[in-house]
């Protein structure tokens, strides 16, 4: 039981990166308690022009957040009721472009291992300088791998635009010089073809 | 729970670890310790909800390090048109195809590693990477046996979870005391942190050799394309040269 306590303890925060197929969209749906503040960030890492469309459903199908062709952004919320929020990401303005999303939802954690709240007393410790550093320390740590996987992403999104670079050069320089060859013999070709006709032109040729 | 279950039982014994004393020092004489059996440090697990219909496939990309335990667990509730709602328990007959395909390179197309077929309405698929990179998970929803020629919904459940598998093993044992928690959550956080930002430095230094092989291949192929020019040039003037002679024009 403990162990499932654990683990569930570190449900809190929804990371995905998808597939969204041209004139698709993808809806995700997660259950929210109430009073909760949430935070929705969304990335678009690779495809066309990098945008997509978003929007925020509460439970009653009102929407919260909407926002059209945006590569990335960031959204904070506090629920006021209790129910399945629906978020949806629709490529349908794209012809033929398909984009891999990254969208990450992030609950404001559990108060239970917050220090001051025991879960086996029923006293409540005064905050010594120690827990509250740990809790500080804890917080921060949280932040910086909210940054880390920013980072991540953008790295990414580089790499795919720095292998794509490599190839296409490799590819069209070798189509060009086989262009410039080809071009050369051709007009070569060309310049003979016209001189190749005997004298029966007409005495305008040669002396 | 199944994670829980999943955890226990389907992994091998390398995966276990030893039990061993803690050494943080609180007094736990009367508490319940439980020293978790627990297999490789630092679970990241998500839990996402969404709807498929017959036929869509719906693709995930895990970018992860090396040496990283994926686990796709899976719950499809179909609709059902009698009741008009979705079913509360996983439907026995929906057939669900998963693909995991690698993505190295662009242009590379991608490698196939597995696919795997799963019947009734629930399953979990293991993939163990070894080498970092990225991976497609991909779903694929089939028809019901006894609705073959209809298109159907169903909503989907998926917990996925990434294991980092660490070399040190650690203390984890849960204690009712909110610093020694607060503290441990602390220690796997950074742990985390560590081996991301080790991925993370490989990652990079791929970047950077595609770039210098980028500057590389401009310059050869430039120098390459300039002599092509070059070699044309005269192949042609002298070509025409020797041929005008010969035809007496010149």
């Amino acid at each position: 039981m403990w162990f499932v306590v654990f683990l569930l303890s570190g449900i809190s925060a929804i990371e995905m990166t998808f597939e969204l197929q041209e004139h698709e969209v993808q809806c995700f749906h997660e259950i929210i308690p109430k009073d909760k503040k949430f935070t929705l960030e969304y990335q678009v890492i690779s495809g066309g022009h990098f945008d997509v469309d978003c929007h925020l459903m509460s439970p009653n199908s009102k929407v919260i957040y909407k926002e059209q062709r945006k590569q990335f952004d960031t959204f904070h919320h506090s629920t006021v009721e209790e129910g399945e929020y629906t978020f949806c990401f629709s490529n349908e303005f794209s012809t033929f472009a398909h984009k891999t999303v990254y969208f990450d939802l992030d609950m404001e954690e559990d108060n239970k291992d917050a220090p001051g709240a025991d879960a086996g007393g029923a006293h409540a410790t005064a905050l010594t300088q120690l827990e509250s550093s740990a809790y500080a320390i804890h917080e921060s740590l949280r932040l910086v791998v909210d940054y880390q996987s920013h980072h991540r992403l953008k790295e990414r999104i580089g790499r795919e635009v720095a292998e794509y670079l490599c190839e296409r050069v490799q590819n069209w320089s070798i189509g060009q010089t086989v262009l410039i060859v080809i071009v050369a013999f051709g007009q070569v070709f060309m310049l003979r073809k016209l001189f190749d006709k005997p004298a029966s032109r007409g005495g305008k040729v040669g002396i | 729970s199944s994670v829980c279950s999943c955890m226990n039982a389907e992994f091998g014994k390398q995966w276990y670890q030893r039990r061993v004393r803690g050494r943080v020092g609180y007094c736990i004489a009367n508490m319940l310790e439980l020293l978790l059996l627990a297999v490789v440090v630092l679970p990241c697990v998500h839990a996402l909800t969404t709807t498929m219909t017959t036929w869509e496939t719906k693709c995930f990309i895990e970018d992860v390090p090396d040496r990283t335990m994926i686990t796709y667990n899976y719950k499809i509730h179909m609709f059902d048109d009698q009741l008009d709602a979705y079913h509360t328990a996983p439907t026995p007959d929906a057939k669900m195809f998963f693909t995991i395909s690698e993505l190295r390179k662009v242009g590379d197309g991608d490698h196939i590693k597995r696919i795997q077929e799963f019947n009734g309405g629930t399953g979990v698929l293991h993939y163990f990477a070894e080498e970092y990179g990225e991976f497609k998970f991909c779903l694929e929803l089939h028809p019901q046996k006894s609705k073959e020629w209809q298109m159907t919904t169903g909503k989907l459940h998926l917990v996925v979870e990434r294991q980092y598998q660490d070399d040190a093993e650690e203390l984890i044992a849960e204690t009712q005391d909110a610093i020694t928690r607060t503290l441990q959550k602390t220690l796997r956080k950074v742990k985390q942190i560590k081996m991301e930002q080790r991925y993370y430095k490989k990652r990079e230094q791929e970047f950077r050799s595609i770039s210098w092989l980028t500057a590389n291949r401009v310059i050869w192929f430039g120098a390459l394309t300039a002599i092509t020019v070059i070699a044309c040039g005269c192949f042609m003037m002298q070509n025409l040269r020797s041929f005008f002679i010969a035809k007496k024009l010149v």
